[in-house]
């Protein structure tokens, strides 16, 4: 019997504080490098004077883009270090080289530079308008992505009642622990990079180019990662780079550390969307047509948006099979901070929208939110709103399972009840979501992993895919353990060393678990294969008579007839061979049409529904979240207590986005650089979450898994909405449901219920 | 960034130590969780740290009689743990555990909470309802000063350069007292009060006898809301006096703030727009709860 939960081995260096992360790395002579940003959102650089920065005791040297021996960035990217032109305030100016941390600040402030101001543009209306100014080209349009599906005209004709509303998505930061930082050290070809983050592999790109040399000589070594959430991808290439630079510079190793201001200010967000939905329904709840129109605000540099953007267009209608639909998402270029991956990616702003309308529908209709759902929510076979012929549907399973867990419709009977009178009044919200598997349309996602077994039967297990506090190298133990029937005591997994490991591809999109869960099980199965061959031999058997469990391998029709799994590693080495696996997997092929013609964009789709019970106060506009459920299909299990877990803390990180989390923005000045102002909930802050575990196998996935980082936050958001609006009787419009945002819509709405 | 530290461990060693080195920038730790900030953020720049923390005088917690003297070193974990002051000031121990997190209640004290005369102080206005006198030593001895009066506007207060507050005096509450505090935030751990309410009625037979309202955050210092309280003097509490009372407490704000900062209502980042209606709720329910827990 393999134990369903195999507990991380690195919790416990972590929780006792053992662990080392970049910061806790020291180098002889290490040197530190300081980053001057931008002061502008939207500027051209005159000059730069260094004079006096050099003039600091300590400081070693100051560099400019000229000094980057390599590449700046691609077109529309953004830079290491901006060369003539700087389009957001934080944009990398300067890099100063110090023997001390001091040294570098007081370097830093030193460094003069002379801008001659442009016209800036912070708002996406502001910024397509005619006559804006270009931040790159001659338009402010990134992308435009396209859904169209049926007749939307006639779709609306046919419908009996119609909603339209408004949406308002704010700019919100990952809020990882550990901010950016790399320590880079020269060798006499390249560099070594200590850079923590989701994308080791990737990082390596932007240093290669910054310094003209091959990936080859660009080694990643991970440190323990302190939190991604989709940051240090983008952001960690660019710092990997200033200290590479800096490194080769100097010919000593080279430290650039950020504070959490310059995290704040310089550091990738979460796309803010505006977003119009209109709905068309006939009086029995079928939907017949959904017109939607997205702008979606880049920031100043391309980035993530394309891909995300790309998402939040195939997803917009939520997981609901409707006859006619248009969709437009346009991305947006403006003078701020540039808009990246964030645990979602393009997901949860147009899943905020498409739930609050089906509520705003449902009152409407004056019809149950979860009957509307079910009535037209995607079924096996269902046409998704690009046209995809949908499999493996699990929607109706997972608001089967929360409906009873929650137990919805006792609540709602209680609540009714209990909501007489006071300051404070409550009410239930629900959401339901569908989202694509990894990377999807316009990425080769691919995966290798190596499972060597040592002579002894002990394991090694060698990937790229980076543990940034997810789980993925338990879930790699894990399936290792279930192919080949063995504990997870035999089981270490490698340091993630570029020099080392196969690329697995980074830690986004939710893709650990199918892709690099399915090239381990590809290594583990050949191990298998080798081991089955030899065992096969000496009990005079075919390999397919054999089973692998209980760390036995024995004739499944006789299972007296065994060998132990060291054994067998020792007698399959006897013979010459090896034991050792490389596995490597390809996601099936996926396409998107961006104007809008039939595709499909993913190659498999996950599904989930969540509900929750809140009390707003109704003088103070305070959301209290006092239960919250969360249902989501992972196919399979692999370790029940980290999807229990990552439930958990994805429904955290949403009742942030619901309630508290905004990056305020004043003329293109992040205004709340620091978490005193950056209000994230904490373990009191909200009441019971309830896991629960649905499990339709995927036909994709390892052993039937699927991925759950991103679905666990996805919709968590508009199912507080939609309890608020309950409470309250009136929507929130403008993310997130701050006190002043409740309180104002209270107000117009004179309390209590509509 | 470079200052000498001194420890103090009697309250005598304080006044030498700052005779030693009379022309340097003196200041006093306590606590230190605002003080660790302001020397991070270059905000402040001594040259001279005293350390109080060992200060024997100004440690504990007392009654003697009818009054009870805290000591201006009791950190906010004190506060809350100590059964005396849950018995006889139980407004202090709800306003001490409201504020920032565990890790800073187990350091800040009562005493640096006034000294640092921070706007979004939290226990500040919890001692002002509670009629506290700051007791205030420099070399020559004590005087009494009373919490209200020491605050003189957004970190000022009437402490000269060479005194230390060493204790808090305050009389316990009577029976037929009840006391409510709320705090709002925009979230329960770690957070700066956006507001406090800070309520003590007594009452005699259901008719109210005395009345303390004090809404932290909301003016520079902390001030009793007198026109509410005095409106509250004599009457059997209703929802509807309760009503009044509330709106008395906003007028008077309002007409504080237009004295003493005329432009502050205007000003976005401060948020009276938001503020001022939802303190009329809050202090609605604050009179309310704090009569209700008075009633025998």
């Amino acid at each position: 019997m393999i134990e369903k939960t195999i507990i991380r081995a690195d919790v416990f260096a972590k929780a006792t504080g053992a662990a080392q992360y970049a910061d806790d790395l020291l180098f002889d002579g290490m040197l530190y490098v300081k980053t001057v940003m931008s002061s502008k959102s939207h500027a051209k650089i005159e000059s730069i004077d260094t004079s006096e920065a050099l003039a600091v005791p300590g400081i070693v040297a100051v560099l400019t883009a000229k000094d980057v021996p390599g590449k700046l960035s691609n077109p529309t990217e953004r830079p290491i270090l901006t060369l003539d032109t700087v389009r957001y305030i934080g944009d990398g100016v300067a890099i100063v080289i110090a023997e001390s941390l001091e040294a570098a600040k007081q370097g830093m402030k030193k460094v003069k530079v002379n801008y001659l101001e442009l016209p800036a543009v912070y708002e996406v209306e502001d910024a397509l308008a005619e006559g804006a100014p270009a931040i790159h080209g001659t338009s402010n349009e990134v992308c435009h992505w396209k859904v169209r599906k049926g007749n939307i005209a006639d779709g609306f004709a046919e419908a009996d009642v119609i909603v339209e509303e408004d949406f308002t998505t704010q700019r919100v930061y990952h809020g990882h622990m550990e901010t950016e930082i790399c320590i880079a050290e020269p060798t006499p070809q390249g560099v070594n990079i200590y850079c923590p983050g989701k994308a080791p592999f990737f990082a390596r790109q932007p240093v290669a180019d910054a310094l003209n040399i091959g990936l080859n000589q660009v080694r990643a070594v991970q440190p323990v990662v302190g939190g991604s959430f989709g940051a240090k991808g983008t952001d960690a290439g660019i710092i990997a780079a200033r200290a590479s630079v800096a490194a080769k510079h100097t010919g000593r190793v080279c430290k650039i550390i950020y504070n959490r201001e310059e995290s704040m200010v310089e550091c990738t967000k979460r796309h803010p969307f505006k977003l119009r939905y209109k709905v068309g329904a006939k009086k029995d709840g079928t939907i017949t047509a959904m017109e939607i129109y997205g702008l979606a605000d880049a920031g100043a540099y391309t980035s993530e948006t394309k891909r995300t953007t790309a998402r939040s267009c195939v997803e917009a209608t939520g997981p609901y099979a409707i006859p006619n639909v248009t969709t437009d998402i346009i991305g947006v270029y403006t003078n701020t901070v540039s808009n990246d991956a964030m645990r979602g990616y393009g997901s949860p702003q147009v899943d905020a929208c498409s739930e609050q309308i089906m509520d705003e529908l449902a009152v409407k209709l004056e019809m149950d939110p979860i009957l509307l759902r079910r009535k037209n929510g995607l079924k096996e076979g269902s046409l998704s709103a690009t046209g995809q012929v949908m499999t493996g549907v699990s929607l109706d399973e997972c608001i089967d399972k929360l409906v009873e867990r929650f137990d919805w419709y006792g609540r709602k009977e209680r609540i009714a009840k209990e909501n007489q009178n006071g300051d404070k009044v409550r009410g239930l919200g629900m959401a339901c979501m569908y989202r694509g598997e990894a990377m999807g349309a316009g990425a080769i996602d691919t995966a290798g992993v190596n499972v060597h077994v040592e002579k002894d039967g002990s394991v090694k297990i060698y990937a790229g895919l980076n543990e940034v506090g997810q789980g993925g190298h338990a879930m790699l133990a894990s399936v290792a353990c279930l192919v080949l029937g063995i504990s997870d005591k035999r089981i270490s997994i490698a340091r993630v060393d570029s020099a080392y490991v196969p690329d697995s591809g980074p830690t986004v999109a939710s893709r650990g678990t199918v892709l690099a869960g399915n090239a381990c099980q590809r290594a583990a199965e050949q191990i298998k294969e080798k081991l089955a061959l030899t065992v096969a031999e000496a009990f005079k058997v075919k390999p397919e008579d054999l089973s692998f469990a209980n760390e036995q391998i024995f004739i499944t029709a006789n299972p007296e007839m065994s060998m132990s799994f060291e054994k067998a590693v020792a007698a399959c080495y006897n013979t010459g061979q090896n034991v050792y696996g490389f596995g490597w997997w390809c996601a099936p092929y996926s396409w998107i049409d961006p104007e809008g013609g039939s595709c499909e964009p993913y190659f498999s789709y996950v599904y989930g529904a969540c509900a929750t019970e809140v009390e707003v106060d109704l003088v103070t506009g305070k959301t209290e979240v006092l239960a919250f459920a969360a249902a989501h299909d992972v196919g399979h299990a692999l370790n029940v207590m980290e999807v229990e877990n990552q439930i958990r803390g994805g429904v955290s990180m949403g009742i942030g986005y619901a309630l508290t989390e905004e990056i305020l923005m004043i003329d293109g000045r992040v205004d709340n650089p620091n978490f005193r102002w950056y209000i994230t909930p904490t373990a009191v802050d909200y009441g019971e979450i309830i896991p629960i575990v649905v499990e339709m196998p995927s036909e994709h996935g390892p052993l039937g898994a699927k991925g759950l980082g991103e679905p666990a936050t996805s919709i968590v958001a508009p199912t507080i909405l939609n309890a608020i609006r309950d409470a309250i009787g009136t929507r929130i419009y403008q993310m997130p449901a701050s006190l002043e945002n409740v309180a104002m819509a209270i107000a117009a709405n004179k309390g209590g219920k509509a | 960034m470079a200052f000498k530290i001194y420890k103090a461990q009697v309250l005598r060693d304080l006044f030498t130590f700052m005779k030693l080195d009379a022309n340097s920038d003196v200041k006093l730790l306590a606590g230190g969780t605002d003080f660790m900030l302001m020397l991070e953020n270059d905000k402040i720049r001594p040259d001279l740290v005293i350390d109080l923390t060992a200060v024997q005088e100004m440690q504990g917690i007392t009654v003697s009689g009818e009054e009870l003297c805290i000591g201006a070193l009791t950190t906010m974990t004190e506060l809350v743990e100590s059964a005396l002051i849950s018995t006889h000031a139980p407004l202090l121990a709800d306003a001490a555990k409201s504020m920032g997190n565990l890790q800073v209640r187990n350091l800040a004290t009562v005493g640096g909470n006034l000294a640092n005369a921070s706007r979004s102080a939290d226990v500040v206005p919890a001692l002002i309802a509670l009629d506290a006198v700051a007791v205030i030593h420099k070399d020559d001895g004590p005087r009494e000063e009373l919490v209200e009066d020491v605050l003189r506007g957004s970190r000022k207060t009437s402490l000269a350069k060479n005194e230390v507050i060493t204790c808090f005096k305050l009389k316990i509450a009577t029976p037929g007292t009840g006391m409510a505090h709320e705090k709002l935030g925009r979230r329960k751990s770690g957070a700066i009060s956006l507001m406090t309410s800070n309520v003590v009625i007594e009452q005699d037979q259901g008719k109210i006898t005395k009345a303390r309202l004090v809404f932290g955050v909301m003016t520079p210092s902390a001030r009793r809301a007198r026109p509410a309280e005095e409106f509250l003097i004599g009457k059997v509490l209703t929802e509807e006096i309760a009503a009044k009372a509330a709106e008395l407490a906003r007028n008077y704000i309002v007409e504080y703030i237009q004295t003493v900062r005329p432009h502050d209502l205007e000003r976005k980042e401060l948020g009276y727009a938001y503020k001022l209606p939802v303190l009329e709720g809050v202090a609605k329910r604050g009179i309310l709860l704090a009569y209700e827990k008075g009633g025998v």
